[in-house]
């Protein structure tokens, strides 16, 4: 039988949550959660009508429940009737030293959870216990007689301990859960667990108003579907990208203003006309502007879910999650200005994850990424997810005739009918016009094109 | 010397042999006979049992608020209350350390509850 650890998405990284009759360990630096793990625990089982039992030898527990936020503070209340607790902190300037034994501490634990018939127990803080066990071995042997007196009475207790050092609680433990903060980001990771299977890796962690949150680096796998051919959305798109299918990842890259976020508009408004639902993603611009000007532009995004993430606190597992909730019956997701995004082996790792389940959930993709140069200079930019794309299409500015016009090459395709040419195109005030190939001149990647002499018309018009 | 008043108390051989030991062992006490030895210790005693006494009776009155005082920084409120309760409603002087041991024990365990009275017993000397 398995005891939930109080954090739903952390339960299904460890088939379930703790053994039952278990001891085991979250260890982490200084606020890194430690407290808030263990009484979310708590909470979690006291809501289910359980008794608990909360153990602390450091911290009281009125200072603990006063520094709870606000969410966990107010369930703490409906249930404090079942949450009981023990503070050794009360009684050590009374007790002394005498106190921090483990065989006292056991039975005092143990007493309890007779008395109030409580096999949930969080033990805050062994770190008191460690002068009165001078070596590793000694502390060893004390905390493997407290876990052993624990499981015997029928506990499934959490514990506590800070640093980041291997040391003895860490022989005991069935479990081993280490807790990270870098003052930005928190990280969770599952170290060890006795006789069972676990996602190795770390994974996203929050402390939300309500208790805890993880962010798995993995998301539930679904059984693929047969791909089905889906529109652009752009009158003539089709002719120049070939046919996309459900579950495609269409990159579409280029300089500011060459109309990147438009063309989403008009990917998602074809699924506003077929009653689909669709998810935008914006990294640049907040969801009432947005709307805004989708609107403006005469696009209807009413049965689209519109986000915008923050890209300075961007937590690549909480993203991928959060849109993951939002993707019951969604058939398109557009993630426009994914550029603004630093990048590194994590949000790689995060990017491939959530665009894989995209495409395994057979939704229509859409990336849009600025590259910084106006001008030349023929590179896609430094994009983590270019081996994912399944169509790419770079949009460039060309020198034409004292003008800075726009065209689109498509540099990728999954079908092998697409346009090679250079399409040139134009945005006017009713929307994106493609204007057709610009057979007439060549160079134009290099983003000053010259006029193709007429002999070599003539000779292409032949062939 | 002794006088007219004075009553005579029966010891067994082994006591007297051993109180005889005791003061041949130890001659800076300054007893100078068996007697002499049995009314020190019988005033020594005395006065124990009336000091001890005196510490119990007092031990009454502030061990109920201590232990509620201090159970109430370490457990449930409603808990502490309801031990010092308990304890409070202890009326017989003799073995009052055991019996307090006793309350306390049913939540806090014996080697937490000894400490604890014991501590607070030593508080009130």
């Amino acid at each position: 039988m398995r005891i939930s650890t109080g954090v739903a998405r952390l339960d299904s990284l460890m088939q379930g949550g703790f053994l039952e009759h278990s001891f085991n360990l979250v260890k982490g630096t200084q606020g890194a959660g430690k407290t808030l793990f263990a009484v979310n625990y708590l909470l979690h089982h006291a809501k289910n009508g359980e008794e608990v039992l909360y153990v602390s030898m450091e911290e009281s527990w009125e200072n603990i429940v006063k520094n709870l936020p606000e969410g966990m503070k107010k369930i703490y209340e409906e249930v404090k009737e079942r949450v009981h607790h023990l503070d050794f902190s009360g009684i050590r300037p009374l007790l002394g030293k005498d106190v921090l034994d483990v065989n006292l501490l056991a039975e005092v634990i143990t007493t309890n959870m007779k008395v109030y018939n409580a096999n949930i127990i969080a033990l805050d803080g062994i770190a008191p216990l460690a002068p009165k066990y001078g070596t590793l071995q000694d502390m060893r042997t004390a905390i493997f007689e407290l876990s052993h007196r624990i499981k015997r009475a029928g506990g499934t207790m959490l514990f506590t301990s800070e640093g980041r050092s291997s040391g003895a609680e860490e022989y005991v433990a069935d479990t081993v859960l280490i807790l990270y903060y870098d003052g930005l980001l928190r990280r969770i990771q599952i170290l060890k667990m006795r006789g069972s299977d676990f996602v190795y890796g770390k994974h996203g962690f929050k402390i939300g108003n309500e208790g805890l949150e993880v962010y798995p680096s993995i998301l539930p796998g679904v059984s693929s579907q047969t791909p089905q051919k889906m529109k652009f959305g752009i009158k003539g798109m089709e002719k120049i990208l070939g046919s996309v299918y459900t579950g495609d990842v269409i990159l579409l890259t280029g300089p500011p203003g060459t109309g990147k976020t438009l063309m989403a508009y008009y990917f998602l408004n074809e699924a506003a006309k077929n009653g689909e639902k669709s998810i935008y993603v914006s990294f640049s611009t907040p969801e009432n502007v947005v709307l805004k000007r989708a609107r403006d532009f005469g696009f209807n995004l009413n049965r689209c879910k519109i986000m915008y993430q923050d890209p300075f606190s961007f937590d690549p597992y909480e993203f991928m999650w959060k849109v993951h909730k939002e993707l019951k019956n969604v058939t398109r997701v557009v993630l426009d200005g994914i550029n603004e995004v630093e990048t590194n082996d994590e949000i790689r790792k995060a990017q491939h994850v959530f665009l894989k389940n995209l495409k395994e959930r057979n939704i229509l993709t859409l990336i849009t990424y600025t590259t910084p140069v106006i001008i030349s200079s023929y590179s896609l930019g430094n994009i983590n997810v270019i081996y994912l794309a399944d169509d790419i299409i770079d949009l460039r500015y060309a020198e034409i005739g004292a003008e800075l016009r726009k065209v689109m090459v498509v540099v990728k395709s999954s079908t092998m009918s697409y346009e090679k040419g250079i399409i040139e195109y134009d945005i006017e005030k009713d929307g994106i016009k493609l204007l057709g190939k610009a057979e007439y001149l060549e160079g134009i990647i290099s983003g000053i094109p010259r006029r193709l002499e007429m002999k070599k018309r003539v000779e292409k018009f032949f062939k | 010397m002794g006088s007219e008043e004075d009553k005579m108390v029966r010891v067994p051989k082994e006591m007297y042999l051993a109180i005889y030991e005791i003061i041949k062992e130890y001659p800076h006490y300054g007893w100078k006979g068996p007697s002499e030895f049995v009314r020190d210790a019988i005033r020594r005693y005395v006065k124990e049992i009336k000091e001890r006494e005196l510490i119990i009776k007092k031990a009454m009155s502030y061990m109920p608020q201590k232990i509620e005082s201090i159970l109430g920084n370490f457990m449930d409120e409603d808990d502490a209350k309801e031990l010092a309760q308990k304890i409070s409603e202890i009326e017989d002087e003799e073995d009052y350390v055991a019996k307090v041991v006793e309350i306390l024990q049913d939540k806090l365990g014996t080697a937490l509850a000894e400490l604890l009275a014991r501590r607070l017993l030593e508080e009130g000397l």
